[in-house]
């Protein structure tokens, strides 16, 4: 019999591209089989095909902030591990961070002890940080790819990236500010002068405070959920054009509201999903003929029938959403923590999630585990530095 | 060679269109047989089948399996004119549950096939441009590969590993787990 035949990288695309995303192994293990397999699963095309024909990423683990401090501050998914420290790759110490927020492949921690911003892939491990010389002004922060708008995100882990950040500066009125700052140097990147805050009338809002919980990107605005019944929006990428890069968004007009994270909508706009006693309730942000906005309510979801939650006194809290996986984290009061499927309804409880504080934040790990980020940048691991600026070309 | 069966009318005997290997075997073969692949179905739209399509890539072993395979999904493919190809549209095929019970039956026996015959039809099926027979067979191959080390992998499909053992290391190094 004669040896099969060379596959012509097409075809090798066409295998590699089934291999299943709940299956990252494998697809780590492929990268090893020799040159054009490592050529091909690395590619940013096939990445992106891989990406399109496999539909939503998977969740692949949870970032929490434990009460106790020794606990680790990401619970990975069973089908996903992290990479194992070596002599070379010492596992990172996060038993003084903060986690802040996460998105587009990597977390933003706040390490007490150095007194620096973290960005961390628990994919590869890696992580850089940042000397925190960013005004105690700023309460809130988020962590975004700060590739072009054609970047989709399956790839760009090890890419540039900003830290966005807002806080109210307290005066005789209440003012929020926002600035945007490069992670690779630490310096202001503002897209509009910085000195631009929204002043809030104390009548209309009393003392202003943002919640806790992070912000959602959405068409290039980051949402923070804030005090009064109101959504900060940020408008962080885009800024051309637009003369306001602060503004409020009234939330849905509704006697109990409940808990509330804003999230993208299923039409990709901004939407928001609340919950009080057992009912969840997505909304979209409509904009009418006029040009004015308004709030719809989408859908109403009856959690009763869903949650395996035995005394019906027990409070639930929304505590996070997955962006990408369209599902939203619901806890209970005795620290469990559940994730619902708003497509299927399906629900699934999370692993080890006890010990997070009952108002605290969960945060999904949400992307395509592709062996991406190890491979395209070899033999300059070592170096945070030399990494984050080699990988710019890939994205 | 393969004629298209006996009972076509003589508007469907009129819509044959030949098909010659690499060893310039001939088939004939029905419009709708030849037209799930995408490659001939611009050749008819173009007008340049008569007389023939050479198919200078594929030999009659592969053809004759690639014909086979078309003829019986050239049946559930009249159901979804028009509609675009994608991994699961066999899924929502209104067709009843018995001939795709039996569609999956000759799916998995005509992937009975040595290593050698599966790159060749995923090569056909790249080629000609047949969605479903490229799915099926890369699919098969995806399968094969998971849960193998990379050694398997080689061994498997006689490749040869031209990583440097640097390349190799780093990879290791940094994705140990799924190397355990």
């Amino acid at each position: 019999m004669a040896p099969p035949r060379e596959l012509i990288p097409d075809s090798l695309a066409e295998i590699l591209l089934r291999l299943p995303p709940s299956d990252p192994a494998s697809l780590v293990r492929a990268s090893a089989v020799c040159k054009p397999w490592l050529r091909t699963l690395t590619d940013p095309d096939f990445l992106r095909r891989y990406r399109a024909l496999h539909g939503a990423p998977l969740v692949l683990g949870f970032f929490r902030n434990p009460m106790n401090r020794d606990l680790p501050r990401f619970v990975p998914d069973a089908a996903f591990r992290q990479p194992r420290a070596t002599a070379a790759a010492p596992a990172a110490d996060h038993s003084k961070c903060h986690v802040l927020d996460c998105r587009h492949g990597r977390a933003l921690l706040y390490d007490y002890g150095s007194g620096e911003f973290v960005a961390w892939d628990p994919i590869t491990g890696r992580e850089s940080r940042m000397l925190d010389r960013v005004p105690d002004v700023y309460t809130n922060h988020a962590v975004l790819c700060s590739a072009d708008a054609g970047c989709d995100h399956s790839g760009c882990g090890g890419g540039p990236f900003l830290m966005a950040c807002v806080g109210v500066f307290r005066v005789a009125f209440d003012q929020v500010e926002a600035g945007l700052f490069s992670f690779e140097t630490g310096a202001r990147r503002d897209l509009l002068p910085p000195n631009d805050p929204l002043y809030l009338n104390p009548l209309e809002y009393g003392r202003y405070s943002l919640d806790e919980q992070p912000a959602a990107l959405v068409g290039g605005a980051l949402y923070f959920v804030g005090s009064s019944g109101t959504l900060l929006r940020y408008d962080v990428l885009c800024g051309r054009g637009r003369s306001q890069l602060l503004s409020l968004i009234q939330l849905p007009k509704k006697k109990h509201l409940g808990s509330v994270v804003a999230m993208e909508a299923e039409d990709g706009g901004l939407g928001l999903a609340s919950m009080y006693r057992y009912s969840l309730h997505l909304w979209s942000r409509e904009t009418g003929a006029e040009g004015d906005a308004s709030w719809v309510e989408r859908r109403v979801i009856d959690l009763k029938k869903l949650l395996p939650v035995s005394s019906p006194k027990s409070p639930l809290r929304l505590s996070g959403f997955a962006q990408g996986a369209d599902f939203v984290l619901v806890s209970t009061d005795d620290d469990a923590v559940f994730t619902i499927d708003l497509k299927s309804l399906q629900v699934s409880k999370v692993r080890e999630m006890d010990g997070v504080r009952r108002d605290g934040h969960i945060i999904p790990y949400v992307s395509f585990y592709t062996p991406a980020g190890t491979a395209l940048t070899p033999l300059c691991l070592v170096n945070c530095d030399v990494w984050m600026f080699n990988t710019q070309a890939y994205i | 060679m393969a004629s298209a069966g006996s009972g076509d009318e003589k508007a469907a005997a009129a819509a044959m269109i030949t098909l010659i290997s690499s060893d310039n075997e001939k088939f004939e073969v029905t419009e709708a047989t030849a037209t799930l692949s995408q490659t001939i179905r611009h050749m008819i739209e173009d007008g340049c089948t008569d007389g023939g399509v050479p198919l200078p890539n594929v030999t009659s072993k592969i053809l004759a399996r690639v014909i086979e395979y078309c003829k019986k999904h050239a049946t559930a493919a009249a159901g979804e004119e028009g509609s675009s190809s994608s991994f699961s549209d066999a899924a929502f095929l209104e067709v009843d549950r018995a001939f795709l019970e039996e569609l999956e039956e000759f799916d998995d026996a005509f992937l009975e096939v040595d290593r050698a015959t599966l790159f060749d039809l995923i090569l056909a099926a790249n080629y000609l441009d047949i969605k479903g027979l490229l799915n099926l067979t890369c699919q098969k191959v995806a399968d094969s590969v998971k849960g193998k080390t990379p050694e398997q992998i080689r061994e498997m499909y006689n490749i040869v590993n031209d990583l440097t053992p640097e390349e190799e290391a780093e990879i290791r190094r940094e994705t140990q787990w799924a190397f355990e």
